[in-house]
């Protein structure tokens, strides 16, 4: 699906809480001295855009067949790399220690848990992410077949369910739903939608 | 997470030689091998693990798996 983007003329989640996010940012700063203000616009620069950070290494990330020069943190993971400096917010951050799959992404065609993985550790590796897969118009037939099966309900693991699922039509795996559950097993759904889940798969895998 | 160096040592041997001039695990190593890093990146993050350097042998060619003469199989890394 495609990310909204910042500058769109269109209302949309990801916009608002941007403007009132940066809004709110700018009252509470402004009731700090210059110094403290100085201090936290060098601490966000070390979290988000790397480009000034001490020690920084200039790697290229091909994402979504498209390359990206990055100057990064060594310590930068591929999941915080992709969100922050890239700007692809499909990618979710569960819980940040590879035990929810919610940033499952593709390198050189398998899945990784990005969170697990250290951004130039992929210097010239080809990533794909869920806004490589299709686009809202031309979706995925795991996107599709999701959206059929209804395979969500917050939608907050959907994008890694999905990134796991298409791996997985590529991986040996049994014709049950069991072989499928188990090649799943990485992906935690905490709405717990997994029947639809196995179901949206099942369907592509059965049409394939 | 701490600052480390990031090295990708070009062969065994290079990896071997940087491994070998750090403390072992017990005096609590400064070196460590970068594999699928899903233990070590975990641990760095909480600061349980801690090296100065880190080896990222993912590139090295030891992803083989082989049959032995003897019978056995000699995985790779």
């Amino acid at each position: 699906m495609e990310d909204d983007k910042i500058g769109s003329p269109q209302p949309s989640r990801r916009r608002f809480l941007l403007t009132t996010g940066t809004t709110l940012a700018a009252s509470v700063l402004a009731a700090h001295t210059p110094a403290q203000v100085l201090a936290h616009e060098t601490e966000t620069a070390s979290s988000g855009d790397a480009s000034a950070v001490e020690g920084a290494i200039a790697i290229t990330l091909r994402i979504n067949g498209k390359d990206h020069q990055l100057r990064i943190d060594p310590r930068t993971t591929l999941l915080d790399c992709i969100r922050e400096s890239v700007a692809l917010t499909g990618t979710k951050k569960g819980c940040d220690h590879g035990q929810c799959g919610a940033c499952t992404v593709h390198v050189n065609g398998k899945r990784v848990l990005s969170c697990l993985n250290l951004a130039l550790m992929n210097d010239g590796n080809k990533i794909t992410t869920i806004e490589g897969l299709g686009t809202p118009e031309a979706m995925h037939p795991m996107q599709a077949a999701f959206v059929a099966c209804d395979g969500y309900q917050c939608g907050y693991c959907t994008s890694g369910q999905i990134m796991s699922a298409v791996a997985l039509l590529k991986e040996p795996c049994g014709p049950d739903d069991a072989a499928v559950k188990e090649l799943m097993s990485g992906n935690i759904c905490r709405c717990g939608a997994y029947a639809n889940i196995v179901a949206a798969i099942q369907q592509v895998r059965k049409r394939a | 997470m701490h600052t480390f160096e990031f090295i990708r040592p070009t062969d065994s041997a290079a990896a071997i030689a940087a491994a070998a001039q750090s403390k072992t695990a017990q005096q609590g190593a400064d070196v460590r091998f970068m594999g699928g890093g899903t233990t070590l990146i975990d641990l760095m993050k909480l600061n349980v693990e801690t090296p100065a350097r880190v080896l990222d042998i993912n590139r090295l060619p030891l992803d083989k798996i082989e049959l032995m003469p003897d019978g056995g199989l000699k995985i790779g890394a």
